[in-house]
């Protein structure tokens, strides 16, 4: 405990100092956060007329923000950029070389392919290295287990006032990252497609349990839409999605509640007859019975099924907003798709669930202080800042890359249906938030062993079984 | 007359012509070996800046990790078919195209051509064959089937047969070698004293090429003990994480489950069977070797 102690003093001290450094330098964005109101200052910070313009755009564009953004100068100053959004690679490619024009600096954004690495090993591997990338984009757990150690201190940017303090990871009152986006997930439906073969309007509203899900889809299937679903194989879908909502509905979907995750450690729980995991994998067993790959579970492919869906092939498809990815070729702009909540026979009684769906700040991005020296440091706020404030970086969050932003201070509705639905729920305040302390390997394990419900080589008595091996056998 | 040398020249001569490959040898082996030898006994995390110091507890771990037994069960497993099927098939290859068929070259470059490929594409490769392309081609001839690489039987013989693909040319190449390398002298020796063609190769041939069987199974009995890229392509350890293989294993322990500590040390337990095992193959291969 003592020695605990002393390492976070030690830490304190460290960011202390880092930050007391970048106060030194020259850095724009210090500067800019000290004239807060006065936007004169800001404008003559500006290095170019280019730079001064944007500036004056963004300061109109930021309503209600006092924050004008203008860029710093980094001329040779050399960050690189972790991207763990693989499908945002280019658009983020162009953006960090429309920065790097107006501030002089280079910004090199990588990205891993999600298929075969997570981001923790990635990041692990770079930090083994010697070599962590200026700026990480990581899983909210990911950040959160190293920010203390690894990160800097992000709690005086301007970003933190308009959202970043309820969406950054913060450890000890420090906000540690930006919240690169907000993503929800849920059931996709393609209201035109199921309206096509019902002939009545479709209101996701109105699906409101599993009866009438399972209703629903008999019409579907007696219209000739033989198999309405698409369940996918890929264990983050499965278990670092599906199953994760098990334990973070657990009070109803509005507020987390750790009991379940303490019991799972403890070796106490009994998953198998608690109701949502019940609830959830009756409905799940309904997704399955539906499924469209369900001769061969383990060989769907998602960018069949997003193709499926978007040509209105199938109806409903468990995924999450990013899937859009998938979508975007085959999607003709008529179709209404959107996200509703996973439709569950509710025994709890808690009106929420039915109603929420999960959405939560799924990438956070924080700036290294390990291998990267003071001028990296502020040339990584300054484009974080750029993102959030100019009109240029808002346009890259927005249009470019069709991301629903974390902040208020960003008013552009977003570009695809599926952003746009996440967009409503959290304009309605019915986002429930995912939890970010799992085990970082949770996803893998339990994934496998869902893969193997998924296939039918399990019945669930056994799947609750080894899923509560997996966590009993945990080291707290 | 040559006089004894000091310890200072013969230093000096070993310097000059060994000294950068010691050097490289302890940077890039020796020195990353000794310090994760050390890793094996701290609880690190793979990122933190502490590592705590714990003792053997991370070799007690491991003895008790059924997941990492059982994938190195596994990984004999696909090392002994692998290691029979490669060397035989490359074998015979290799008896193939030295014999007396048209377009040698040809074949001998063509069985050689899948080792040029990179295991990370070649599984992305294979994973479209068993995924797509064979099921597309079983359901028109009107087969009913499903993707190999959805059954747990099925994804551990699909790393066979891609295994087998890649190393066969390889493994080819050097059965090649040892074949030509037997002197004409001995081969026509032979043929007057009325060996048949069969008994040339059994009795000729093969005892004088046993240097190549050392040299191959070594290689192939290595490469599938830390098979990696391939089994991350293929089948990513799946489905539901049947065909973990030992490397992936260690890899997932050690970055995944941020537990670098035991993941080390699971390497370690990795590299001693692997050590002991082709050592001794090594070893015995050696001992059966004639010279002519």
């Amino acid at each position: 405990m003592k020695r605990k102690m002393v390492s976070v003093l030690l830490t304190a001290v460290m960011a202390a100092s880092v930050l007391a450094g970048c106060g030194n330098s020259e850095s724009a964005d210090t500067a800019a956060t000290d004239a807060k109101s006065a936007d004169s200052a800001a404008v003559a910070e500006s290095t170019s007329a280019e730079a001064a313009e944007t500036a004056n755009t963004a300061a109109t564009q930021a309503a209600g923000g006092s924050y004008s953004y203008a860029a710093g100068s980094y001329d040779g100053v050399k960050i690189t950029m972790l991207n763990t959004k693989s499908e945002i690679q280019d658009q983020l490619e162009a953006a960090a070389e429309k920065w790097g024009e107006l501030t002089g600096a280079t910004l090199d954004v990588y990205t891993i392919s999600s298929d075969a690495e997570s981001p923790a090993e990635e990041i692990a591997t770079k930090y083994a290295a010697g070599d962590a990338p200026t700026l990480i984009m990581g899983d909210p757990q990911d950040v959160y287990s190293i920010c203390k150690e690894k990160g800097v201190d992000l709690s005086d940017q301007p970003w933190v006032s308009v959202g970043g303090s309820q969406y950054g990871i913060t450890n000890n009152d420090k906000v540690y990252s930006f919240p690169f986006c907000i993503e929800g997930r849920g059931l996709i439906y393609n209201a035109s497609a199921i309206e096509k073969v019902t002939g009545t309007a479709f209101d996701p509203s109105t699906i409101k349990s599993m009866d009438d899900f399972t209703a629903l889809l008999d019409k579907l299937v007696a219209g000739g839409m033989q198999y309405p679903i698409s369940v996918n194989c890929e264990d983050w879908s499965l278990a670092g999605h599906y199953m994760t909502q098990v334990y973070e509905m657990q009070n109803g979907a509005t507020s987390l509640s750790n009991d379940l995750i303490d019991q799972l450690y403890a070796g106490t729980a009994d998953l198998n007859s608690n109701p949502v995991f019940t609830e959830m994998f009756d409905t799940f067993d309904v997704l399955k019975k539906y499924n469209i790959n369900q001769k061969d579970p383990m060989s769907a492919d998602r960018d069949e099924s997003g193709t499926d869906l978007a040509e209105g092939t199938i109806a409903f498809w468990f995924d999450g907003c990013w899937a859009w990815d998938t979508m975007q070729d085959s999607y003709d702009n008529s179709s209404n798709i959107g996200i509703m909540p996973i439709p569950v026979n509710d025994t709890t009684g808690n009106a929420n669930i039915g109603s929420y769906i999960c959405g939560s700040p799924t990438k956070q991005v924080m700036i290294d202080k390990e291998d990267s020296d003071e001028k990296q440091q502020a040339a990584a706020k300054d484009f974080l800042n750029w993102l959030v404030f100019s009109q240029d970086g808002q346009n890259v969050l927005v249009n470019e890359c069709s991301l629903v932003p974390a902040f208020t201070n960003i008013t552009a509705e977003a570009t695809n249906p599926l952003a746009k639905s996440v967009q409503q729920y959290s304009a309605a305040g019915k986002l429930f938030p995912g939890y970010i302390n799992y085990p970082s390997d949770h996803w893998q394990k339990v994934g496998a062993i869902m893969q193997q419900y998924l296939a039918g080589k399990i019945d669930r008595a056994e799947f609750a079984k080894e899923v509560q091996a997996y966590w009993s056998a945990l080291k707290k | 007359m040559q006089r004894e040398k000091t310890f200072g020249q013969k230093l000096r001569l070993y310097l000059m012509f060994a000294g950068p490959a010691t050097f490289a040898f302890l940077a890039v082996v020796i020195i990353p070996f000794l310090y994760g030898a050390f890793l094996t006994f701290t609880s690190w995390d793979g990122i933190s800046n502490a590592k705590p110091f714990v003792g053997l507890e991370n070799y007690i771990a491991v003895m008790k990790d059924t997941d990492f037994w059982k994938s190195l069960w596994l990984t004999i497993r696909y090392m002994v078919i692998s290691v029979i099927l490669v060397n035989a098939i490359a074998f015979m290859l290799a008896l193939l195209v030295t014999g007396k068929i048209r377009g040698k070259n040809f074949f001998r470059a063509g069985f050689f051509i899948p080792n040029l490929i990179g295991g990370i594409i070649l599984g992305y490769i294979w994973q479209f064959v068993f995924d797509k392309a064979l099921v597309f081609i079983l359901n028109q001839i009107g087969i009913d089937s499903i993707s190999m690489l959805s059954t747990e039987v099925g994804a551990f013989w699909a790393l066979v047969i891609v295994t087998v693909w890649q190393y066969s040319g390889y493994m080819m190449l050097i059965y090649i070698a040892g074949l030509t390398g037997v002197s004409t002298d001995l081969l026509e020796a032979g043929k007057i004293d009325g060996c048949t063609d069969h008994q040339t190769t059994r009795y000729i041939v093969l005892p004088l090429m046993t240097q190549s069987f050392t040299i191959c199974l070594f290689l192939t009995i290595t490469r599938c003990f830390m098979v990696y890229d391939l089994n991350l392509s293929l089948t990513a350890g799946g489905p539901y994480g049947s065909t973990t293989l030992a490397a992936m294993s260690v890899y997932e322990k050690a970055f995944a489950a941020k537990q670098y500590g035991q993941g080390q040390t699971e390497a370690v337990v990795l590299f001693i069977i692997t050590a002991i095992v082709a050592v001794a193959q090594a070893k015995m291969g050696k001992s059966k070797e004639v010279e002519a």
